[in-house]
């Protein structure tokens, strides 16, 4: 290779992104206090996939579906939430494993599903993957990637101030849940029957478990099999977090390469088993739930064409078979407490109008549907396609103050666009709209108005240089800065 | 770390940081996006970092992640680019017959190359840059090699 100069592939550091690097370091100067900014949209539902289900019998309360939910809205269940959650308890046992769906919530778009993993056999190990869920033979799919990867969650208590410290200890029964939608109306009058499918795995040796007080461990790594396809584990910048913080957050497995158990070790892997399994602890980046990039893992499974009861070569997990939970939804009644208005509202903004169709309050979400449709006359798709509409929503009361400040959990206020689609509103499809959907946590106390603050920074950072100067020629800026102004406007939505 | 010298390791590997983002994404305008995100993320966690003289590794892992949560995202949302964004000219490399080659190669074999032939990084680093066993690196590394020498070989016969 040295005699190819690799660098010549590369331009040098362009203005723009220089520019960028240096506005950076500028607002982390400007900094007093560093402070995130709001968590990931599309993130804050992604969490921890992986289920360890360690044989060590400790205590731990079966919180259901209704806690797991509060642990990513606010504090408090309101009364509407605590009414809205349907009592399930399906249980099925196999290969030592009990697995029962607690609870369930609808609210006419998501579907919330709570359940619990319990190891009978102490002292063994098993691995639970959550499969899928369908209703009237419609799988369950989550919003944005049409397919339904949304992992399970180990349940963590959340407190105003962020999360409680979990006990260094393995959960035995483990809650975990999903809220994500279905495709297409299940039908059936709201009618449903409804399939839970997990997939039970469990380790060939016995664990051992070491677990020493302190250690530095890489917090999100895991590969198996590195003669055919590694996965790669994307993500997660806290390899050097002690082990007292990350002891917080349960416990979490991965298959490892059995070949090179020094380099687990020499990597501060906490080996567990001495069978070829090597565990680490769980974690969080401790800004929330804004990371949680185990997510990667059943989908890598997936799109490494290994069904999930199939095991890699020299795995040293076995697969039982799977598990089919059945009960019988009444979804219609579930949505009993959603109030629904179609205030038909339009806002004029810089470059596009907003309309909003329709907004939802139930105990589960705070949802908003609304077109971006373009002014002037030319409706067509090339048209509604220039409209760039990504931004993020902030959710705020009818006097602009952030719901955060009313005392709601540290994920509250933060929404996401659940869908965007440029959908035609004629047979002749001359007319087209981006229809979006807004969706954010259940609102513990009803509002009287929600306003919703368009905002983009990062993208309007792009515009300057260290200098203060624009990159852009005045033409683009011009462009740019007109574009950039429907991110700061405000509309606000009355409610009767 | 204090701020101007986490500042002063940003600017020094700042040309790094650009070519592994540039690496993994298809556009300027994404790479000074993810390293914003990526440098403001280090920041907020920079008492993590325990051994200073891991800072660079430290940030091209964040990097990597940041660009990797980037393309996951692109999946998910419309290529809707700006007028003015798109309008940005991006200036060609000095071999743009590499960066073909390069751009070619899976990035799986791209990262760990770059990372180790135009960054210096050891396999052990770039294990834990890239979140994989050093055996894995080490294949990619020559698995690369072989798949770089034989692009450069036909772009060459051609």
């Amino acid at each position: 290779m040295s005699r190819i100069r690799l660098e010549d592939a590369f331009a040098p550091v362009p203005e723009i992104v220089h520019a960028r690097v240096e506005n950076t370091l500028k607002e982390i100067e400007d900094m007093k206090t560093p402070v995130r900014g709001k968590p990931r949209a599309g993130l804050l539902i992604a969490a921890i996939v992986l289920l360890a289900l360690m044989g060590i019998a400790y205590a731990s309360s079966q919180l259901g579906l209704l806690d797991s939910l509060l642990s990513y809205t606010h504090n408090e269940p309101s009364e509407a939430l605590m009414e809205s959650i349907v009592p399930v308890n399906v249980s099925e046992t196999l290969g030592g494993v009990k697995i029962t769906v607690t609870d369930v919530a609808y609210d006419g778009d998501g579907f919330a599903l709570g359940y619990t993993c319990e190891n009978l056999e102490p002292g063994t190990l098993a691995l639970v993957f959550y499969e899928g869920t369908e209703a009237n033979g419609v799988p369950l799919v989550n919003w944005e990637w049409g397919f339904d990867w949304v992992p399970n969650v180990f349940q963590w208590p959340m407190t105003a101030e962020g999360m409680a410290p979990r006990p260094l200890k393995p959960i035995n029964p483990i809650t975990g849940y999903r809220v994500s939608t279905f495709p297409e109306d299940p039908g059936n009058n709201g009618k449903w029957t409804v399939n839970v499918s997990f997939v039970v795995k469990r380790a060939k040796s016995t664990p051992i478990v070491v677990d020493p007080d302190e250690y530095i461990a890489m917090s999100n790594n895991w590969a198996w099999d590195s003669e055919t396809n590694s996965l790669t584990g994307s993500a997660v910048d806290d390899y050097a977090a002690r082990l007292t913080r990350i002891r917080e957050w349960g416990i979490q497995v991965a298959e490892g390469d059995e070949r090179d158990p020094e380099m687990w070790e020499e990597r501060g892997y906490t080996v567990l088993t001495s069978g070829g399994m090597y565990y680490k602890k769980g974690f969080t980046n401790g800004y929330g739930q804004d990371y949680y990039t185990e997510g990667d893992t059943l989908d890598s499974y997936a799109l490494m064409g290994n069904a999930r009861d199939e095991n890699a070569p020299r795995s040293p997990l076995e697969a039982v078979g799977r598990v089919t939970l059945t009960f019988e939804f009444d979804a219609a009644a579930a949505m009993a407490l959603v109030e629904t208005y179609e205030p038909d509202l339009v806002f004029p903004l810089d470059t596009a109008n907003v309309r909003i169709n329709r907004v939802v309050l139930s105990p589960l979400a705070t949802m908003v549907e609304m077109d971006i449709e373009p002014l002037g006359d030319d409706w067509s798709e090339e048209a509604v396609n220039k409209l760039d509409f990504a931004a993020n929503y902030e959710l705020t009361d009818g006097d602009g103050n952030p719901l955060e400040d009313q005392g709601w959990g540290m994920a509250a206020p933060y929404g996401e666009i659940v869908r965007t689609d440029v959908v035609p509103l004629d047979e002749a499809r001359t007319r087209w709209v981006i229809r979006c959907t807004f969706r954010g946590p259940g609102l513990y106390e009803r509002p009287e108005a929600i306003r919703i603050v368009m905002n983009d920074r990062t993208r309007k950072m792009l515009t300057t240089s260290p200098s203060g100067e624009s990159v852009f020629t005045p033409e683009q800026e011009e462009a740019f800065q007109r574009r950039m102004e429907k991110f700061n406007e405000t509309v606000i939505i009355p409610l009767p | 770390m204090d701020e101007a010298t986490f500042a002063d390791g940003v600017r020094r590997c700042e040309a790094k940081l650009y070519r592994t983002a540039r690496a993994m994404l298809r556009s300027d305008a994404d790479c000074a996006d993810a390293l914003q995100e990526a440098i403001l993320r280090a920041w907020q966690r920079r008492e993590r970092l325990r051994d200073a003289d891991r800072f660079d590794a430290w940030l091209t892992r964040i990097v990597v992640n940041e660009c990797r949560d980037m393309m996951r995202r692109a999946k998910r949302q419309p290529a809707l680019l700006g007028e003015a964004e798109a309008a940005v000219r991006e200036t060609p490399p000095p071999d743009p017959g590499l960066r073909d080659a390069l751009v070619a190669l899976p990035e799986k074999y791209r990262l760990p190359l770059m990372l180790h032939h135009l960054d210096g990084y050891g396999v052990e680093e770039i294990a834990g840059i890239l979140a994989l066993p050093k055996t894995t690196v080490k294949w990619r590394l020559y698995e690369a090699r072989q798949r770089l020498k034989t692009a450069l070989a036909e772009e060459v016969e051609a």
